[in-house]
């Protein structure tokens, strides 16, 4: 009975340890996530100023612009850009992700991978991929954005890619994400309807197809750097809710646990009096 | 002079929203100058420097490129980077632009390094002038 307690009680040690871990990594997760929220709102009036001044200048010239942006190429490669994580713990969100990779992307397309979780996923099957931007979601340095932009957009107008995608986590509350699968180029017009627009006769120095040829990839920049941010908020809102889940697990294990100690004291007391009491009663 | 709303936009959110009386900046088809109820316009902004003119006084600015808006009741610079004399850091400027001058000189054959080591420069240059000139 004794050895019983004995390990009960080693048990309940070790989850109260495990316990202090998860708690610690909530605690940091609601941290990150707070501020990379606050980096989504800060992001926000650059963003929408941009995708404004884009609507504004197809809607004035509308049909009128022969664009490479606005045109699919019809030979080459898609390109994916792919945002995981690159640290675990963090429930669902790498999984998530990559069942959407598996399902959309095909044999022969490039893939940019974000996150070391989706290079190892990648690995495993074997599929080449380019990894100077793995690290984009723990710096979320917006000058390596407009690197990557200006490597894709280069690409683009040489004709040596058709299509550029980008899978990411779409953050919807603190407890749901969805991973979606966004075109960034060609620029789809349509996209572009909803967005109220002045209509004023403006000028455009020195073309619109010239405006738009250096509005684009500033479009590009700020959508990648804001898809890029969001995953980063859903990754840190799926790892607090994850731990926040474990920590409760542990304190249930832990109420548990304690009961079958406090059992098993006292069936160790109950054991001992009645055999005092045996041993009273034989004399 | 007849004062008109200035705000300048970075993906780091808001940089300024102020009043301004003139406001000189450098597109990639040369200088303008814009005052109150100017035309509609939508043009790209160079690597250079930008200044506005606020209650007779001149303030001056290094834009890593970007891109303005004016409209009737307010013009807008979308800029990636922005800085005032005041936030420069001269000797980091100066380790950049020797830098992109070293990369310059050792001629490697891509030319992506090379538009890149260029942009570098120029941004470095623009940042030492206007921090000289303050």
């Amino acid at each position: 009975m004794a050895s019983n307690m004995q390990s009960i009680k080693r048990r309940i040690k070790s989850v109260e340890s495990t316990k202090k871990i998860t708690k610690a990594m909530q605690l940091v997760a609601t941290s990150k996530l707070r501020k990379t929220r606050n980096q989504l709102e800060e992001l926000k009036p650059y963003y929408s100023k941009v995708q404004e001044t884009v609507a504004e200048i197809l809607a004035s010239n509308q049909g009128m612009i022969d664009n490479p942006y606005l045109k699919a190429n019809p030979k080459g490669k898609n390109v994916y850009i792919v945002i995981t994580s690159s640290l675990g713990l963090c429930g669902g969100y790498n999984a998530n992700v990559l069942k959407t990779v598996d399902q959309t992307i095909q044999e022969g397309d490039l893939i940019y991978m974000i996150g070391s979780k989706g290079a190892g996923h990648l690995n495993h099957h074997q599929i080449e991929y380019n990894h100077d931007y793995l690290n984009l979601n723990s710096t979320l340095d917006f000058r390596e954005v407009v690197r990557l932009v200006g490597e894709l957009t280069k690409m683009y107008r040489n004709q040596e890619i058709s299509k550029i995608k980008i899978i990411y986590t779409e953050f919807v509350n603190n407890l749901t994400f969805t991973p979606r699968v966004i075109d960034l180029l060609p620029v789809d017009v349509k996209e572009f309807d909803n967005i109220e627009v002045t209509q004023k006769f403006t000028i455009f120095e020195p073309s619109p197809s010239e405006v738009l040829n250096h509005l684009i990839p500033m479009y590009l920049q700020s959508i990648i750097y804001g898809y890029l941010v969001e995953s980063v908020t859903s990754e840190n809102a799926s790892r607090r809710t994850s731990m926040e889940n474990a920590t409760d697990n542990a304190q249930d294990l832990i109420e548990d646990l304690l009961l079958k100690y406090n059992q098993a004291r006292q069936t160790a007391i109950t054991n001992e009096i009645s055999e005092i009491v045996a041993g009273a009663n034989a004399q | 002079m007849k004062p008109f709303k200035l705000k300048i936009v970075t993906p780091r959110g808001i940089y300024k929203e102020t009043e301004v009386e003139m406001l000189n900046l450098r597109t990639t088809s040369g200088q303008i100058g814009i005052l109150a109820n100017h035309l509609p316009l939508a043009s790209a902004i160079d690597i250079s420097e930008m200044n506005y003119i606020k209650d007779g006084q001149r303030y001056k600015f290094a834009l890593a490129g970007g891109f303005v808006y004016v409209n009737d009741d307010e013009t807008t610079i979308i800029a990636n980077a922005i800085e005032s004399p005041e936030e420069i850091d001269l000797r980091r400027a100066q380790e950049a632009k020797a830098r992109a001058e070293e990369r310059l000189h050792n001629q490697s054959n891509d030319d992506m390094d090379i538009l890149r080591a260029e942009v570098a420069l120029r941004k470095a240059i623009t940042r030492i002038r206007v921090k000289n000139e303050n």
